[in-house]
């Protein structure tokens, strides 16, 4: 039996819609998310919370409790990002332990952490919290393709994990470069560690087109739930569908316990939500060899790909993307091959461009390389580049970071002394990740919810649009039972 | 309508379908008529000759227009005397003059800096780069304002050496 874990609400539109899929929108899926029988629903991340706040306006607490409403008989699963939390400072242990309070008391049952260097002592702290809460933890494992994420780096960091009691092991593949190969290798070793005592739980994009392939190794490996997403919030650079996952299954024989009247009901809505959104609908991805090889370089992801190609073109430089990505991919290794995610991605792609654009290797050097230098957020995958450190840590103390230290910190009784007071620990918590403004923004203008939105049927949905469109003159339809013609004024 | 009947229509004519007709409504719009018949969907459509379109308000579409980036308005270049020297933005980003939120900024107009120390921030894609000041000198302006989205090369602060 496999469980599919949907992401149909966070990863889907974090992919596809700049994560900008509203409160409202999300409700309206909820009856069908409900009845449709995944293992869990992954309703939140950083990136949901940040722009709710910021750019939706729609309060992310509020939409936690509204969700776990809707969905009475879904297992309410978090995504979480090492020490950054759902900011983008990094945070000590007091704080780890509020967030995690509140987001229980606001209906979550399991939070998946993740750190992009694969560095858990970052998140060690972050299992112990969680299970002292009674919260249920994954501990998410990011692959990436480069000479140190070999099997061996995964069995090694999944034997941590079991260390920390986790109750499941997650394989990511954010960039989705796994082969079907590749995908049964890391597999069978993450096995040998986990003995079937610890769940292996599977999630991959579909970017480079290999999604299909590395799931179908991944159900024949057993393994114990996939995340998928309802159709239109699937593919391109998001995970692959539900309905898709479903048939491979199927076809392999996995036996998988999920309703399709549902699921086709939650994927036709959501083909309306997107429209109604003025959002795209992603394609499965063709795979390209020559495309997958360029990548495999830089591993810069889609997203910031398109804030990249902007940033260039801004300073009329468009005509050296490739410099640029070259030079990424030199970044990368000189960096000790992080894994290309929030906010590693940035710290190579930002770096790249200076590098280019001032015609001067690590001339310009962000705040937060420099502390990535300095081992504020771990340890590396691989060692840096010395000669690279050097130039980084030019004229800086470079003091050993006393991690131990940093995540013991109180910072919470000053915050409410000097920001405060706060009506409840949800408010402060927005206030510390985002700032009063932002916060003082959202109260002043946050939608407000009687109850789930409704949605008029679809034959009804057609006539109000077509009565706002005023290039027509008769519209006749038939199809099946259904016969409708109009008339225009 | 009764729920039973809603129902009824709901799985005649689904979401999908009402997206991809009126996707061929707008897309046929500056066609007479259009005629489709695929599978047991039937579709005609006469539209309104373009003139009498063309003195209606303008199409009302659903989906608003893609939101254009409004560039940011080029500050008007400051005088930079000779004997003074300008700190360029190293990137399109926001500018920042203060440390954090509340807090006073790095520099004001008036102050001595030395070499290397930090006269504001810039933020690209996230990241926070100090901006210091490549000599010695008094500032004499600020011609940045703070949160504003500058420009590649801009000159955000004018230092003259002493």
């Amino acid at each position: 039996m496999v469980g599919f874990v949907d992401e149909s609400l966070r990863d889907g539109p974090q992919s596809l819609w700049a994560t900008r899929m509203k409160t409202a929108t999300m409700l309206g899926a909820t009856e069908w998310i409900n009845r449709a029988g995944f293992r869990k629903v992954c309703v939140t991340s950083a990136a949901a919370f940040e722009t709710a706040v910021r750019f939706l306006r729609d309060d992310p607490w509020e939409r936690l409790r509204l969700l776990k409403a809707y969905l009475p008989d879904t297992t309410i699963d978090v995504l979480m990002r090492s020490r950054n939390l759902f900011g983008w400072a990094r945070y000590p242990d007091e704080v780890v332990e509020l967030l995690f309070q509140c987001l229980q008391r606001a209906g979550t049952d399991w939070l998946k952490v993740f750190d992009g260097l694969n560095c858990l002592s970052n998140i060690a702290a972050h299992f112990r919290i969680a299970r002292a809460l009674g919260l249920k933890t994954s501990g998410m494992l990011s692959y990436s393709v480069s000479p140190v994420h070999t099997d061996e780096h995964y069995v090694a960091r999944a034997r941590e994990l079991i260390g920390y009691g986790v109750d499941s092991i997650t394989l990511a593949d954010p960039a989705g470069l796994l082969t079907g190969p590749r995908a049964r290798t890391l597999l069978a070793a993450l096995k040998t560690v986990t003995q079937g005592r610890v769940a292996i739980e599977f999630i991959a994009h579909e970017c480079m087109g290999l999604s299909h392939e590395s799931h179908r190794e991944a159900l024949l490996a057993g393994v114990d739930t996939v995340a998928t997403a309802s159709e239109p919030l699937a593919n391109g650079e998001s995970v692959p569908s539900t309905l898709d996952i479903l048939a491979i299954a199927r076809e392999l024989g996995v036996p998988a316990d999920l309703d399709e009247e549902a699921l086709r009901r939650l994927d036709d809505y959501f083909h309306w939500a997107a429209f109604k959104e003025g959002k795209p609908v992603a394609e499965r991805v063709a795979f390209d060899s020559e495309r997958y090889r360029k990548f495999i370089g830089h591993q810069i992801p889609g997203g910031m790909m398109s804030n990249f190609r902007n940033q260039l073109s801004e300073v009329g430089m468009l005509h050296r993307l490739d410099e640029v990505l070259e030079e990424a991919a030199r970044v990368r290794a000189e960096l000790g091959y992080p894994i290309m995610v929030t906010p590693f991605s940035q710290f190579v792609g930002v770096q790249a461009t200076f590098n280019v654009i001032q015609g001067e290797r690590y001339k310009t050097i962000p705040e937060e390389l420099c502390l990535y230098a300095l081992g504020h957020y771990g340890q590396p995958c691989a060692p840096m580049d010395p000669d690279i450190l050097d130039k980084i840590l030019v004229g800086r103390r470079a003091e050993a970071v006393d991690s131990e230290a940093v995540f013991a910190e109180r910072v919470l009784d000053d915050f409410r002394r000097e920001k405060g007071p706060f009506r409840s620990d949800e408010e402060l918590l927005l206030h510390l990740f985002y700032g009063r403004d932002h916060v003082e923004a959202l109260a002043r203008h946050k939608s407000a919810f009687n109850g789930r939105p409704s949605l008029a049927p679809p034959l009804r949905a057609l006539i109000e649009e077509l009565a706002r469109e005023n290039t027509l003159q008769t519209f006749k339809l038939e199809k099946g039972s259904l016969k409708l013609s109009l008339r225009f004024a | 309508m009764s729920s039973l009947m809603q129902r009824e229509m709901s799985y005649a004519l689904t979401y999908k379908d009402v997206v991809d007709i009126l996707r061929l409504v707008r897309e046929s719009a500056h066609c007479q008529s259009f005629e489709l018949q695929l599978g047991d969907l039937k579709l005609s459509i006469t539209y309104r000759c373009a003139s009498d379109a063309a003195n209606e308000a303008p199409h009302a579409g659903l989906i608003a227009p893609p939101a254009v980036a409004e560039k940011p308005e080029r500050a008007p270049e400051p005088k930079i005397g000779l004997d003074v020297v300008a700190v360029r933005a190293p990137m399109l980003g926001t500018f920042y003059r203060a440390p954090a939120p509340g807090e006073p900024p790095y520099v004001e107009v008036g102050d001595i800096v030395e070499e290397g120390d930090t006269v504001g921030l810039i933020d690209v894609m996230k990241l926070f780069t100090q901006i210091t000041a490549p000599v010695s000198g008094r500032v004499v302006e600020i011609p940045a304002e703070n949160g504003a989205l500058v420009e590649y090369g801009q000159p955000l602060v004018l230092i003259e050496p002493l």
